[in-house]
């Protein structure tokens, strides 16, 4: 007998908000299409949609209630009790992942409103707002299918916002991003396939049951262990892991500014989350398989984007470059697992690694916006152009270093310092010595580039500028900047939230 | 949700709450005691960013907050003193600090008949001197950023001594250096004044690295840094480790407080404006060490040699300081000569032990009184003498600042021992107590006590000629001076702390009151066995005193006193150069110092720096490479992902399946 299963619409809710925005963006643009006037209202119910997922997230967890929703039921199968399983869960993880990329959606969101969202507010709001949906469901999604379903969900809509530039070189960057999402969508389908095919399961808590059993047969786990890398290969685009980043600087540099910060902040968690809900909650039993694979992947990741990064010139090309290194810093921790038991703390501090890399990217990002919109080059700015901004722009060129450090983990910037320490804490307990000392080196390379990009903030300014221009900070794009300092601020004066994000309890 | 509860407001909801069982009554008095702290640090953040808009007022605000400090101060002196003797010790949790991993250290204040005592001492001499400030820095451009100063140095004098463990006291430790720093360095316009601030500060470093190696050791040893868990557990360390940490902790007493062999910045930290002098370099700051010794007794008790080399460096400076102070002719140098000497008291007390901890603190408070008075009188006759500092161009000022002169005079009368002032009470029992050193027995007290009773002597001559050469004897001033006393806001902090200086002591030595206060934190301790009667001691002190002071009297009032300097016997030209310290530090720590930075400078430039550059070329050329990797073609881009499927899955059929 087949039910339809029961939904529990406030666990839900920060799925829902956001596409509820999407639907209302939707309505006033039918009922009054090309109204001016009504840009406001487009913007308004865009910002309102993301405020609610963020009060629905806040809401679930000051409730604190363990909720999960559409369950098939449990009974009595051949080897015994079966227990529910649910589709969507309600937990820490879910919820620290909904609240990183509904924050991090809003500022991007208010830093786009009157730059390029502005020609097209409709698409803009309306594909922003479902890549946000797709996350906050990828964030709780607990079975196979609609984790691949929610990942696609967060990351079409991104390909259609990189193309929303409508040159030659938005849609340059466009097609690069789309074709290396359908092929790792391919892969990612492939190994999905793979995994339900060794264990005949659906939902993770079953495969992870699966495949823990006492007498699993080798080709099995064989069958299991290549749809892991599948996955992980087909995940590890979403994350602009090496190999699989290298559509990471052309597509930052041909996005709006805005856009390459969504890709940076939201896709980033949407690619952690697909990673930890598939590797952490499907197949901590093969953990001793893809920890040293992740570990590799990780190490050769910031290493790669350390070393470009090294050598950028432009702003947005090394911070896209950069970004592709802090991926390698996000997945860190989760190489350190090596039996399903240390699974936990890896992720908790890849988690808290997000929030204080998200935090810092978003301060970066935001000064880089206000930056290119001052600037005769606009977004092909070099990182010439920032030499002695704090003179003309101290609160701006305080926000930049502050980020800077964060991301450098460099004092004062002690939640960068902090989430660095707290990434390679699990590598060294669990003894995996090569890649912790890797990632010490890069920690240095990373410095490296990062403080020149401070010291020019600094420094006298050149001869051959021409008169600066004052800037003028919109109200939205101020609010981001304040928004994203005090979260550096706040996190660094209270490490522990970084350091201590999850507890141990994984669902 | 733990990312919810970790929020600042929840944990001082958790958390916010007076430790103890009587946290009814005296209550708001504990849980408010941040304020003390909060305060002055309020306005010193409203002045330094108010900026130039504060102008007008802030140094009426920088005035404001520390008598408010004083009077929370005061009402926990009285609420403290309300419980019963055992309950006096009590600590307020604040916040938790830095928990990661098995190290968590709060953020809590102590609060004990010690730190309170010190508390009101700071909060009342502090906000006297503030009020003098306002006149004395009258004319001064920069008055709102002094005042800020000292907010800031009053707010991290206040932490340092309620601080609940090693490291937040550090914070305030370090808070007061800061604020030496800037405020002997005030008028850095000058490069001397400058220097002096830096001086001041590379020594004060030198001991500073003594208090974190302390504290490293200590979190080794104990696992903890907070003044209970060490003290709890610093019986069951071995006498090595405690000896160790003891001699560290004295390492940063040492600079902190101008103790030998890091005393020479004191007489350069002169440079300061004379109100910083007073209360910085005279009355609180450098009486740190003292506390810092105190405070950690448990740890000197358990090491003996430890307390032994207290001793010893308080007996050598306190004869070191009067020496000097014997030979100086700059008014502010014999006083910081004479800081550095009284000092040397209080450590000679504070090492004896538990027999000596409530004299070496009943001295710092009489000379807190007395001492800043002095150097307040100090400034009033700068000012009147258009800001010479020449004892030699003083002379019979006594008939034009009247005040100053009678002020002065209780201050002089306290510190050499006068009876029934306020120095009589506190230094005549230190050298009591300095006599029967060791049990009484060997050769300790005989030393250390007539290091104290030689100290009383010269300190009653240095006094006296600085008094004489002052305010008696002929008139030698230069012809464009026009002395004249000081205006009100000056004259009264003067008088205040002059009354303290003639009634402190006997308020709260022969009473009892102040050694029944400090009972709890010096605990039951063994009979004393002097090797002299106490009225022996008493006796020959007097003697001593009132030869150095006729002698002085003699030599300053009576007979001419040459406007320049005479070239003096080895000694006195010795003594005016400080005893060569500098001369010495130069030698022994300087030269090598340099060699050894030019000796590291050619390694660095010929060995590091090729592996440095060769390495920067192999890490600058990788990325170069690693950059053609993006072609901008995207079929090259899907063939990576690809290759990289092969090699990731590869990679895994190798090593584990």
């Amino acid at each position: 007998m087949t039910r339809v299963p029961s939904v529990d619409w406030v666990a839900l809710a920060p799925v829902v908000a956001p596409l509820l925005g999407v639907v209302l963006v939707l309505v006033v643009d039918a009922v009054a299409p090309r109204a001016a006037r009504l840009a406001r209202v487009h913007d308004a119910l865009a910002v309102a949609g993301l405020v609610a997922a963020g009060a629905a997230v806040t809401w679930l967890a000051v409730d604190g209630a363990a909720r999960s929703t559409v369950c098939v039921p449990g009974g009595d199968g051949e080897a015994g009790l079966v227990l529910p399983s649910c589709s969507y869960v309600v937990s820490d993880l879910t919820l620290t992942l909904q609240a990183i990329a509904v924050v991090g959606a809003l500022g991007c969101l208010l830093l786009a409103v009157d730059g390029p969202a502005a020609a097209d507010r409709t698409p803009h709001h309306v594909l922003l707002l479902s890549a946000v949906a797709g996350v906050a469901a990828l964030a709780g999604a607990r079975d196979l299918a609609t984790l691949v379903i929610a990942l696609e969900t967060a990351s079409l809509p991104a390909v259609g916002l990189v193309a929303l530039r409508r040159d030659a070189q938005g849609a340059q960057a466009g097609i690069t991003l789309l074709l290396t999402a359908v092929a790792s969508l391919g892969l990612l389908l492939l190994g999905v396939a793979l995994i339900h095919a060794a264990t005949g399961e659906l939902h993770l808590d079953r495969i992870a049951t699966a495949l823990s059993g006492p007498d699993l047969s080798g080709a099995v786990l064989a069958v299991a262990g290549l749809g892991t890398v599948l996955g992980v290969a087909g995940i590890g685009f979403k994350l602009s892991a090496v190999p699989f980043h290298l559509w990471t600087p052309d597509t930052y540099a041909g996005a709006p500014l805005p856009i390459a910060a969504f890709l940076a902040v939201v896709s980033k968690t949407a690619g952690l989350a697909a990673v930890v809900v598939l590797l952490a909650l499907g197949l901590p039993a093969l953990a001793g398989s893809w920890g040293l694979v992740v570990a590799v992947l990780a190490a050769v990741t910031v290493t790669v984007g350390n070393l470009v990064a090294l050598r950028q010139r432009v702003a947005v090309r090394l911070l896209a470059w950069s970004t592709v290194a802090q991926a390698g810093w996000v997945l860190l921790p989760l190489g350190a697992a090596v039996d399903a038991a240390s699974v936990p703390t890896a992720v908790a501090a890849s988690v808290g690694y997000l929030v204080a890399y998200a935090a810092a990217t978003l301060a970066v990002f935001t000064v880089v916006v206000l930056l290119a919109r001052h600037h005769p080059a606009g977004e092909e700015h070099t990182l010439a152009d920032y030499r002695g901004l704090a003179r003309r722009e101290p609160v701006a060129a305080a926000v930049l270093g502050f980020g800077l450090a964060c991301l450098a983990g460099l004092p004062p910037g002690v939640m960068g310092l902090v989430a660095k320490l707290v990434a390679v804490r699990p590598l060294v307990d669990n003894g995996v010595w090569v890649i912790a000392v890797i990632a010490a080196v890069n920690v240095v390379l990373g410095v490296l580039y990062y403080l020149r990009w401070g010291a020019l903030l600094v420094a006298a300014p050149g001869a051959g500028d021409g008169a600066p221009v004052t800037w003028r900070v919109r109200p939205a794009e101020g609010l981001v900047l304040g928004g994203a300092a005090a979260l550096c601020v706040a996190f660094s004066v209270l490490p522990q939230v970084v350091a201590g994000v999850l507890p141990g309890v994984l669902r | 949700m733990n990312l919810l509860a970790t929020t600042p407001a929840a944990l001082l909801a958790q958390d916010g709450t007076v430790a103890g069982s009587a946290a009814a009554s005296g209550a708001i008095q504990e849980t408010g005691s941040w304020l003390l702290i909060a305060l002055p640090l309020l306005g010193a953040a409203l002045l330094l960013l108010g900026g130039r808009r504060t102008n007008r007022w802030g140094h009426w605000l920088g005035v404001l907050t520390p008598w408010a400090s004083f009077a929370l101060a005061a009402a926990l002196l009285v609420s403290l003193a309300g419980y019963p003797e055992g309950e006096r010790s009590r600590t307020l949790h604040l916040f938790g600090w830095m928990p990661a991993g098995q190290f968590r250290l709060d953020a809590g204040l102590l609060i004990d008949p010690l730190s309170v005592a010190f508390a009101v001492l700071v909060t009342f001499v502090g906000a006297l001197i503030h009020v003098y400030a306002v006149a004395y820095m009258a004319a001064d451009r920069d008055r709102r950023r002094f005042f800020a100063y000292l907010n800031f140095f009053v707010a991290s004098m206040l932490l340092l001594v309620l601080a609940d463990s090693y490291l937040l006291m550090y914070v305030g430790w370090e808070g007061v250096g800061l604020a030496s720093y800037l405020l002997i360095g005030f008028w850095n316009h000058n490069p001397d004044y400058a220097a002096a601030a830096k001086k001041a500060f590379v020594v004060n470093r030198v001991g500073d690295a003594g208090l974190t190696v302390a504290m490293m050791m200590m979190f080794a040893t104990f696992g903890t840094v907070s003044f209970a868990g060490v003290f709890a557990a610093a019986g069951s360390a071995g006498e090595g480790v405690l000896t160790a940490i003891g001699l560290m902790l004295l390492l940063g007493a040492c600079g902190k407080s101008a103790q030998f062999p890091l005393q020479s910045w004191l007489g350069d930290a002169m440079a300061g404006p004379t109100p910083v002098s007073a209360l910085i370099h005279a009355a609180t700051m450098v009486t740190a060490g003292v506390y810092l010794v105190v405070r950690s007794g448990p740890i000197f008790e358990a090491a003996p040699t430890a307390q032994l080399v207290v001793v010893a460096v308080g007996a050598i400076t306190l004869l070191f300081g009067a020496i000097v102070g014997c030979a100086k002719d700059d008014i502010k140098k014999v006083l910081a000569a004479s800081t550095m000497s009284q000092i040397g008291y209080m450590m000679l007390a504070a090492g004896l032990g538990p027999v000596g901890y409530a004299f070496a603190i009943l001295h710092l408070l009489t000379h807190g009184f007395f001492k800043a008075g002095m150097f307040l009188g100090a400034g009033s006759v700068m000012h009147g003498m258009g800001d010479s500092v020449e004892l030699r161009s003083y002379g019979g000022l006594n008939a034009v600042m009247k005040v100053t002169w009678v002020t002065f005079a209780c201050g002089w009368l306290a510190i050499i021992g006068f009876p029934g002032f306020s120095g009589f009470w506190s230094k005549d029992r230190i050298i009591e107590a300095a006599f029967s050193a060791d049990g009484g027995q060997g050769w300790q007290p005989w030393v250390f006590g007539g290091a104290a009773l030689l100290g009383a002597g010269l300190t009653a001559f240095y006094m006296s000629r600085l008094f004489f050469m002052t305010f008696h004897g002929t008139r030698r001033w230069p012809e464009d001076a026009h002395p004249h006393e000081a205006p009100r806001l000056m004259t009264i902090p003067m008088v205040v702390l002059a009354l303290g200086s003639v009634g402190l002591g006997a308020a709260l030595g022969p009473t009892g009151l102040f050694t029944d206060w400090m009972s709890p934190l010096a605990g039951e301790h063994a009979e004393e066995h002097p090797v002299l009667p106490a009225w022996a001691v008493t006796t020959l002190t007097l003697l001593l005193v009132v030869a150095g002071a006729v002698l002085a009297h003699r030599r300053y009032a009576a007979s001419e006193v040459p406007a320049v300097a005479p070239t003096g016997t080895a000694l006195t030209r010795a003594a005016r150069r400080d005893l060569y310290q500098d001369a010495v530090n130069e030698a022994a720590l300087m030269r090598p110092g340099q060699y050894l930075t030019r000796l590291l400078v050619f390694v660095d430039n010929r060995g590091v720096d090729g592996v440095v550059r060769g390495l920067a070329a192999l890490v600058g050329g990788l990325g170069g490479r690693l950059k053609y990797w993006n072609t901008g073609y995207v079929r090259s881009y899907a063939a990576s992902v690809l290759v990289g499927v092969l090699a990731v899955s590869g990679g895994m059929l190798l090593f584990r399946i």
